[in-house]
């Protein structure tokens, strides 16, 4: 054999041990973060050698430069070149690649690549978009394991046609997945979305309660940022604000909430405001404080004897919208909870409702599921408001989500929803000192996702 | 053909039809063949396929009953079909309605020369969706183009307003053959404002009549002459004797004595009647006093509610046939007080209401017209009648500007409009003054830049100054019932007409696409109650699963749009925000299926509701209570004499037992409301005893704290009399309770047994047999969890008790 | 209920017949049939000025089902009074209102793609 047959040979086995390395690793570490460092430790020298041999001029080492470097940056091209093109079958082949050496949910993050890309077509207004939009539902209905990658992708479809509040929903629920599984580019993408919604629109109580549900760097940032905005200096202190913005991974583009956090203004008493019916106009134009809403209420409470019956009625409904509207409010005032006799009945329709189509075994696609179990966490948290209506709720699910997740992950093979209801199911558990069923989840959490 | 529009109203009533037409300036009633204003709304078909309509066919309703159709109106947008031997063909009621109207619409091109194209047909104010579109439906099977539908006191308040000169509050007594129906109106400044409506829905001449038939079978018994009206052998002699009877009552409101004689008519063993006696105007009030005070106490109730007395009404309108009973007239002015509208013609009043109302309407009933005018063609926006002296008229370029800048108005009688400039869209807003109570020819002249005329089309229009009514308000509101038995309102009662809105709902149940068995359904219903299921359905929006594209998930977002049109008809659609995909299917517009069975298990369950009732009540010795009970036990034999007819295949009395049975039905949920709250407080003594004794003893720390909060928030609720808050928090109390119960090492094993007891109730019959195998497996190994599970698996078999859901029409939308 | 109607609901305000005819609170029975049918006519041949109309909490698309509706709400005494308390021009004079500040450019910021 000669010399050159024999390099040849030679590298041919390497990069067949290293594949081998990377399968074995991955196969043995269903957590990301372990598999980061490995791929890290092998992709390195993979990498440089290949860029020797490929300086040298060997048409075979050049491949494997080529594929070493989209292994390296097919997620950086995605974002940052396919993505702004606005070719979804490209961005999701770059990030699908780019995630193979470090992340569990490479199909999701394709999905996520060409949902965005989506986004860009609609932004331009390409006729391409219906059949851009078709490929991306089709990916995403066709996952067999859902993670959340996928349902950041849905959750960027539904920006795309328009459904904000179905986009915040599933964005909301990436936060139910277990850490290891959201960290990454899913956490990333909604985290960024949810926050640039509610700042955008002045939403800042969505943004305090936001790290409630997805609890990341940013969220937590954003959150701290929106109280010193809507409270005033007072509440926040400098010092807290850049620490947790130190603490982010996206300094540069959070500077200018920063900056609006920094210089918050001291808010004025409200006390001398002249009288109750121009400051109920005042809240109705938006943009009042959530204490200013609470002083309205009181005063509203103060005064009510004396508000003929039909005006009653229109102010208590304005006050149950701004409630709403604001999910800050809920629960402080009687007048911000009248509804909420109905959010329990409407939770109990949607469990029974839930509940029917499980036992008639009517099955939907992963996502849809999610989304189905995402509506009813949401109707959930709106009541967890309220100690005792906490109790009615989780004694009302407790054994079909318990049950119900014990299905997904032992016939139908979605462990990773599976464990983000076992997590929902211990905490709420916890809360209720339901010791019973929090060893049980406690057990089932322990199972993994992978 | 005539140079000014000319407006089309019909009256289609359950008796006699009219029709009546209006140029602007006069009302002129049309007449039929034979010269009356009036056509009986009776069809007659023969084998020939000849349909004879009027006069002429209710001739033959004693003699080939089989073949001729009256009073059909009664069960418009039912599902009822009326059998025809001689054609072979089952004909609905609105089919029949349109052999009618094509009478009138023929007898409109007789006098007139050209066949109208559209019309105003008149409604009664308490007809629900489905019955309006029926109506709807037959006026464009007789050939008209466009429709619109008036209330009936609606219309006679705007004749009788273009008669005379009236103001302030009135009100319109209208009594039909077979409904009444009473308005109160106001008019200011020109315009009819309907402030309400009342009715009784199964009250008219009909009754009068049987009422007078009861006693002429009652007086003939006397004299030894036998006629059951159970008897079907009888029918024959009975439907004469009940002709006869009308007869005699309008001959009485002439003459103070009328005589009915009948020869040949056998009784049931087939020996001759000798039927000949006389009754007078005397009898006649005794005998149907009662109906009259009636319609009295509505009247009354519809003033009270909304806070007027008779003292306040100016005069009352009378319409209808039986109106004109002269005791009747006596009896309301005695009771009423105020004065009847002078010179009005009871019988065509609502027809030539109808015919102003096309006028408002701009519904002008001749043909388009086939020669197009010259000009540079404009768009133009105008009211056709309207009570304002200085209406504005709106135009715009068809075509985008040529050479017209400038366009002015000139009435005939000189008077101009200033010269207004069209803007940068071409558009025009011309303020012009009309002549009082007139119809008002007006001329466009239209130059370019330079002054120069240049010729416009339309060239003339005609604009009506007179009293107008705005849009025609819905009479009863419409909404979708919620998954949550609630309704949430689109259009409410009195909503001007047309009316379109959309809200968004969520689905509580999901859609997954090729299963064909499943549909979503978004029940749309009407009625004034705000619980659904004591409303009328009167449609319902489905999203079947064999028609979805992709899964709808529970909770998916969806719009939902109402559209009525102003003859009340229906449409809606369901717009999937997520996909994009629309369903417009609206299932089953026809009222209620009332069948005779069903009537009577919901007369049985109310019976039985009021039984239960009045044992407490007289137990509690409430005297206030057994009398309330009382009334409603009365109407309730009202339901059953109802439901006895339609056993008998009366669909009209089907509808009416329907209808007072849901009446009843909202009576005894308002009763038992009264009734809970002693009940509740002593369930609510009850549930803290049970709950504390088990949470005391099973119960973890954080359960005591939250039982003893509920406690006070429950004693809070029972203070202040929310049973609301009250039932809320006793459904925490049982909550706990069950959740402390369970650690109790017996519970499992008892309700274990509790549950196997029932298994015969079990939806799944086999895989309850096998848990309760399983079950006992797992109670004698001792395994607690596993029994738990299987009881919980059994629970999920037995049936739960009745769900707002289904009360609700099953409705899948929150 | 949030998950329902998550944006802010006035319709007094949003829908109140006196900004959809653009009437002041003391006008007459002929002035709102004079305004309604002229707004009427105007929405029928699609002139661009009376497709939107002004209230305190920003422009609103006018239609005619909206003016039929305002004009029927204004022939009713107490839906008028009704109207007319929030109708009130002392109602929206402005108090000691803290407007709180919106990041307006947050998804080009954050590159979320969306606008």
């Amino acid at each position: 054999m000669s010399g050159g047959a024999a390099l040849i040979l030679g590298k041919v086995l390497l990069y067949a041990a290293i594949a081998v390395i990377i399968l074995l690793v991955k196969k043995a570490s269903p957590g990301v973060t372990a598999t980061r460092a490995l791929s890290w430790l092998i992709l390195v020298p993979t990498t440089f050698i290949a860029s020797v041999f490929a300086l040298q001029g060997g048409i075979f080492s050049i491949l494997v430069f080529v594929v070493a470097c989209l292994l390296w940056f097919g997620g950086p091209l995605a974002t940052f070149v396919a993505t702004p093109i606005g070719s979804p079958r490209v961005a999701s082949t770059l990030a699908v690649v780019g995630a193979i050496p470090h992340h569990l949910d490479r199909r999701g993050l394709g999905s996520i690549a060409a949902a965005r890309s989506c986004l860009v077509l609609r932004n331009r207004r390409h006729p391409g978009l219906a059949g851009a939009l078709t490929y991306v539902d089709k990916r995403i209905a066709d996952t067999a394991v859902l993670r959340p990658g996928t349902v950041v992708a849905r959750g960027f479809c539904c920006v795309v046609l328009g459904d904000r509040e179905q986009a915040q929903l599933l964005f909301k629920s990436v936060g139910d997945f277990a850490a290891p599984l959201r960290s990454g580019p899913a956490q990333f993408f909604a985290a960024r979305w949810l926050i640039a919604d509610a700042a955008s629109r002045g939403e800042w109580g969505a943004l305090q309660v936001l790290p409630r549900r997805l609890n990341t760097a940013l969220t937590r940032f954003a959150a701290e940022c929106a109280t010193r905005i809507k409270q005033g200096p007072a509440a926040v202190a400098r010092t807290t604000l850049v620490e947790r913005w130190l603490l982010t991974s996206s300094r540069v583009a959070t500077v200018p909430l920063l900056k609006m956090a920094w210089s918050a203004p001291t808010r004025p008493p409200t006390a001398d405001a002249s009288y109750l019916l121009a400051r109920h106009a005042a809240a109705l134009r938006g943009h009042v404080t959530s204490e200013d809403m609470l002083e309205l209420a009181m005063s509203w409470d103060r005064a009510m004897a004396e508000v003929p019956p039909p005006f009653r009625m229109t102010v208590l409904d304005d006050l149950n919208a701004l409630a709403d509207s604001n999910p800050d409010l809920r629960g402080r005032h009687p007048y911000f909870s009248n509804n909420a006799d109905e959010v329990l009945r409407s939770f109990e329709i949607a469990v029974e409702a839930f509940q029917r189509r499980i036992a008639d075994e009517r099955w939907l696609t992963p996502i849809d599921e999610w989304v189905e179990i995402a509506v009813l966490r949401q109707l959930y948290d709106d009541l967890a408001v309220d100690a005792s209506r906490r109790s009615i709720a989780f004694d009302t699910i407790r054994l079909v989500i318990t049950n119900y997740a014990a299905e997904l992950f032992n016939r139908r093979h979605q462990k990773p929803i599976a464990n983000a209801l076992f997590l929902w199911m211990e905490r709420e558990a916890r809360f209720a000192r339901d010791e019973e069923l929090l060893q049980l989840n406690k057990k089932n959490v322990a199972c993994g996702f992978g | 053909m005539h140079s000014r529009p000319l407006y089309v109203g019909i009256d289609l009533g359950t008796t006699n039809s009219t029709a009546a037409t209006f140029d602007g300036a006069a009302l002129t009633l049309i007449r039929n063949a034979q010269g009356s204003t009036l056509t009986p709304s009776v069809v007659r078909f023969d084998g020939r396929g000849n349909v004879t309509v009027g006069a002429k066919a209710r001739r033959a309703i004693d003699s080939d009953p089989e073949n001729t159709r009256s009073e059909f109106k009664r069960v418009m947008g039912t599902g009822k079909r009326f059998a025809i031997p001689a054609t072979g063909k089952e004909l609905l009621a609105e089919e029949l309605a349109a052999h009618v109207l094509r009478s009138l619409r023929a007898d409109v091109r007789e006098q007139l020369g050209f066949e109208p194209t559209a019309a105003v047909v008149t409604v009664p104010a308490l007809f629900e969706i489905p019955q309006s579109a029926a109506t709807s439906r037959a006026a464009q099977l007789a050939g008209f183009s466009r429709v619109e539908l008036l209330q009936e006191p609606v219309a006679s308040a705007l004749a009788a307003g273009w008669t005379s000169d009236t103001r302030g509050a009135w009100l319109v007594y209208d009594l039909g053959g077979g409904t009444f129906d009473v308005s109160l109106l106001e008019t200011r400044d020109g315009l009819l404002r309907v402030v309400g409506h009342d009715g009784d829905n199964f009250l008219g001449g009909r009754d009068f009549d049987n009422a007078l038939l009861d006693w002429a079978l009652a007086t003939l018994k006397t004299r030894g002459v036998l006629i059951e009206r159970s008897d079907p052998r009888a029918a024959p002699t009975l439907t004469k004797l009940k002709l006869a009877i009308e007869d005699a009552r309008i001959e009485l409101t002439r003459n103070e004595r009328a005589n009915v004689a009948l020869v040949g008519c056998r009784g049931a063993d087939g020996s001759d009647l000798p039927i000949d006696f006389d009754i007078d105007r005397l009898t006649m009030e005794s005998v149907c006093r009662h109906l009259v005070d009636r319609s009295v106490a509505v009247c009354r109730r519809l003033l009270a509610t909304h806070g007027r007395s008779s003292a306040d009404l100016s005069q009352i309108v009378l319409v209808g046939g039986p109106t004109v009973m002269p005791f009747l007239r006596s009896q309301l002015r005695a009771d009423i007080g105020a004065p009847f509208a002078p010179q009005l013609d009871p019988m065509t009043l609502v027809a030539q209401g109808a015919a102003l109302y096309a006028a408002t309407a701009g519904l002008d009933a001749r043909p388009a017209p086939t020669q197009r005018e010259g000009g540079e063609r404009l768009w133009l926006s105008y009211p056709a009648m309207t009570p304002d002296l200085t209406p504005h008229v709106v135009g715009k370029l068809v075509e985008p500007r040529r050479q017209l800048a400038r366009i002015r108005l000139r009435r005939a009688d000189g008077w101009e409009s200033p010269e207004v400039a069209l803007d940068a869209e071409g558009a025009f807003v011309v303020a012009v003054d009309v002549l009082p109570r007139q119809s008002n020819e007006l001329v466009l002249e239209g130059s370019d830049e330079a002054g120069k005329r240049v010729e416009v089309a339309p060239s003339r229009i005609t604009i009506v100054q007179g009293m107008t009514i705005g849009d025609p308000p819905l009479s009863r509101t419409v909404g979708v019932a919620l998954a949550d038995d609630r309704v949430h309102v689109y259009f409410e009662r009195g909503s001007p007409l047309p009316a379109r809105r959309s809200f968004r709902h969520r689905t509580v149940e999901s859609v997954v696409p090729g299963d064909g068995s499943f549909a979503l359904k978004i029940p749309i219903v009407q009625g004034e109650l705000d619980r659904a299921h004591l409303c009328r359905l009167v449609g319902a929006l489905e999203i079947p699963s064999s028609l979805v594209k992709r899964p709808l998930p529970a909770g998916s977002p969806l719009e939902v749009t109402l559209e009525l049109d102003r003859g009340g008809k229906l449409s809606a659609r369901a717009l999937v925000l997520g996909s994009g995909e629309v369903f417009e299917e609206v299932a089953h517009l026809l009222g209620p299926d009332a069948t005779p069975q069903s009537l009577t298990a919901t007369i049985e369950a109310i019976a039985t509701r009021i039984g239960e009732h009045r044992r407490s009540a007289f137990r509690n010795n409430t005297a206030a209570m057994v009398s309330r009970l009382a009334t409603i036990d009365e109407r309730l034999n009202e339901a059953r004499v109802a439901a006895q007819a339609a056993h008998g295949g009366d669909a009209d009395a089907a509808q009416r037992a329907h209808r007072l049975l849901l009446e009843l039905d909202a009576e005894l949920d308002g009763f038992e409301r009264d009734q809970q709250w002693p009940e509740l407080d002593a369930e609510l003594t009850d549930a803290i005893v049970h709950t504390t004794s088990w949470v005391q003893e099973f119960g973890n720390e954080h359960e005591k704290k939250v039982l003893d909060e509920t406690v006070s928030a429950a004693r809070r609720a029972r203070e202040a009399r929310q049973s609301v808050e009250l039932q809320r928090q006793l459904r925490l109390l049982r909550t706990l309770a069950f959740t402390a119960s369970q650690r109790w090492p017996e519970f499992w094993p008892t309700e274990f047994e509790a549950a196997a007891s029932r298994v015969n109730e079990a939806s799944d019959l086999a895989k309850a047999e096998s848990l309760i195998r399983e079950g006992r497996g797992y109670m004698d190994a001792g395994h607690r969890e596993r029994l738990s599970r299987v009881v919980r698996d059994l629970w999920a078999l037995l049936p739960s008790d009745p769900t707002e859901r289904r009360l609700s029409y099953e409705s899948g939308v929150r | 209920m949030s998950l329902v109607s998550a944006r802010m609901d006035a319709p007094h305000i949003d829908e109140n017949p006196f900004f959809v005819l653009d009437l002041p609170i003391d006008c007459g029975a002929m002035d709102i049939e004079r305004a309604g049918q002229k707004l009427l006519a105007m929405l029928k041949v699609g002139m661009k000025d009376a497709a939107s109309y002004r209230t305190p909490l920003g422009p609103r698309q006018r239609d005619e089902d909206a003016v039929r509706r305002a004009m029927a709400a204004l022939r009713e005494p107490q839906a008028r009074a009704m109207a007319e308390f929030w109708a009130r021009p002392e109602v929206w004079e402005p108090v000691h209102e803290t407007r709180l500040p919106v990041w307006s450019d947050a998804h080009k910021r954050l590159g979320t793609l969306d606008r």
